[in-house]
């Protein structure tokens, strides 16, 4: 390697990360932030005291009174409290705790350090039973998302490009769960999600795929549109329904059971510079709008009821929803006070939520089973597989997002 | 003054730069502030400067990675490479912009682990020890990191425009 190379490479580094300047001003913030959160944690903790003080008591009423059937139900933080800082992770040499005769059979998993392979796991043996696709190493792409098509017998893969000009180009590949060819599909948008008889396809679209707004600032996760496959029709859902700036954008488009419904992520800038991005979860009833034909109709208004999250709920981050059947779904919340990732759910039609897991590990990605009796989240430095009951195990500890 | 202010005022600069180039402009303040966050919150269990700083390294690193991960599934906006550099005069711009734009096309290609060796050696001026404990890896790991990353960069460097 040669000096001057070193040199160039160098003086490339200092010219590219440009200048900082650390005031005093932004030091006395920095600490109010960590003063706020030892706050924050303080009362949490006196709140934990109390619940598992409550806890014991009750447990040791029900044993008393010989009561055994009566479920201890773990009551979730509200939207303005802090959730527990606890960590319920399970070492992973302990013994599997889920019965493997009903474990689900297969999981397909993409895996991390430029993700670049896709690989279908046998989740009873944990073992790695086939690579479905992998991608060249070397060249910057890599896999970005993970989607089942045809109920489950071909898994497409979306693929991203070095550099911002491939944003929103990605290559979409189909490929058999089972092993076999892999094919382009040319008729998806961004981050497709397929209806559960496979008739329709979600996906996010810039608006100048149908003659809407478009120039700086919009983007290919503006709009939600579901396309017909029988017939090719497409029809836009959701546009961006704020203010010129904030770059909201659509993520995580999952269908209910019936096909009737939409859940998605939405996330926007909130109107300070150093404020960040709300995220929150929205429903779309595709099935009461089915004669929606114009997108200028539901600029500024189409997007649903807003579920979790949004403007005014502190620094939780729901995101990630997955819809179960019977009307349930999963989400992902994250915590920006406590770094606390926890996987959620939501009853059908009601306000209840229940925390079904939690850690202070980054959580990259949530899917629930067909049957709604198994979840896996996938953390920072592992994938977990839970049960309804919490029971958990660990899958392995090298992949970004996993589908089943 | 206490040592935070030390630290904050010797580090603050040199980190911003490094998250910069590690997760671009967009991100670069917020994952420092962050990271100063939360070394101010643990303070009283790093009083020894050197680990502080080592601390604070780590966190960058990691919260960066964490950043681009959350990017690469789709949970935030993908980045727009924006250069921060001042204008250059006309002549200059010309004599070095198809240079630049190699190597930052070569930076952005690296694995994420070349990337912030490269990084923290060549700009942090970290020592491959301190690069080691930084990125929680051996420091021949760290010696063959940033010589494929050199090479890659050299690579770019000897293409003919």
């Amino acid at each position: 390697m040669s000096t001057n190379t070193e040199d160039a490479v160098r003086r490339f580094l200092a010219d590219e990360a440009g200048a900082a300047h650390a005031s005093d001003e932004l030091l006395h913030e920095l600490r109010g932030r960590a003063a706020r959160r030892r706050a924050a944690r303080r009362r949490t903790g006196l709140a934990l005291a109390a619940a598992a003080l409550i806890a014991v008591v009750g447990v040791a009423a029900m044993v008393l009174a010989g009561d055994r059937s009566t479920k201890v139900e773990f009551t979730p933080p509200g939207p303005e409290q802090s959730i527990p800082e606890t960590t319920v992770t399970t070492p992973s040499t302990t013994p599997s705790t889920i019965p493997a005769a009903i474990r689900p059979a297969t999981a397909i998993a993409a895996t991390k350090d430029q993700p670049r392979r896709v690989v279908v796991i046998d989740t009873a043996s944990k073992r790695e039973v086939r690579t479905l696709y992998t991608l060249p190493a070397g060249d910057g792409y890599i896999v970005s998302s993970l989607t089942l098509s045809d109920a489950g017998a071909n898994v497409v893969i979306q693929v991203h490009g070095p550099g911002p000009e491939n944003n929103c180009a990605p290559k979409q590949y189909s490929v058999p769960v089972a092993g076999g060819a892999v094919t382009e599909r040319k008729d998806l948008g961004y981050l497709p999600s397929f209806s559960p008889d496979g008739s329709r396809v979600a996906f996010t679209v810039d608006s100048s795929r149908y003659g809407g707004p478009s120039g700086p600032g919009f983007h290919c996760r503006q709009a939600l549109m579901v396309r017909d496959l029988r017939t090719g029709a497409e029809t836009v859902w959701s546009e961006r329904t704020d203010e010129e700036g904030s770059q909201a954008s659509i993520d995580e488009v999952t269908w209910s059971a019936d096909g009737t419904r939409l859940l998605f992520t939405r996330r926007y800038q909130r109107p300070l510079p150093d404020e960040g991005f709300v995220a929150e979860i929205r429903s779309l009833d595709i099935a009461k709008r089915g004669d929606v034909k114009s997108a200028s109709e539901l600029l500024h208004s189409g997007t649903g009821p807003v579920l979790d999250g949004g403007a005014g709920q502190g620094q939780f981050h729901p995101s990630d929803p997955v819809w179960l059947p019977g009307g349930a779904f999963l989400y992902m919340r994250h915590d920006g006070n406590t770094d606390l990732a926890a996987v959620m759910r939501r009853a059908p039609g009601g306000a209840e939520t229940e925390v079904l897991a939690q850690r202070t590990v980054d959580l990259l990605s949530i899917d629930g089973d067909a049957d709604a009796r198994f979840f896996i989240a996938v953390y920072e430095d592992e994938a977990r597989m839970f049960d309804a009951n919490g029971k958990t195990e660990r899958l392995g500890g090298s992949y970004w997002s996993v589908v089943w | 003054m206490d040592d935070v202010d030390d630290l904050f005022r010797a580090h603050y600069p040199t980190m911003v730069g490094v998250a910069r180039l590690l997760v671009g402009p967009a991100a670069a303040e917020e994952v420092v502030q962050e990271a100063f966050v939360r070394l101010i919150d643990k303070r009283p269990g790093l009083r020894d400067p050197e680990r502080a700083a080592g601390y604070l390294r780590q966190t960058v690193v990691n919260l960066a990675r964490g950043r681009l991960r959350r990017r690469v599934i789709g949970l935030r906006l993908l980045p727009t490479q924006v250069s921060l550099r001042a204008p250059q005069q006309p002549d200059e711009a010309a004599l070095h912009s198809a240079e630049r734009e190699r190597l930052a096309a070569a930076l952005h290609q690296l694995p994420p682990r070349q990337r912030e060796c490269l990084v923290l050696r060549h700009y942090a001026g970290l020592t491959e020890p301190e690069t080691a404990a930084a990125l929680g890896i051996a420091v021949g790991s760290v010696k063959s990191h940033v010589h494929r990353a050199l090479s890659a960069m050299e690579a770019a460097l000897e293409v003919t425009p």
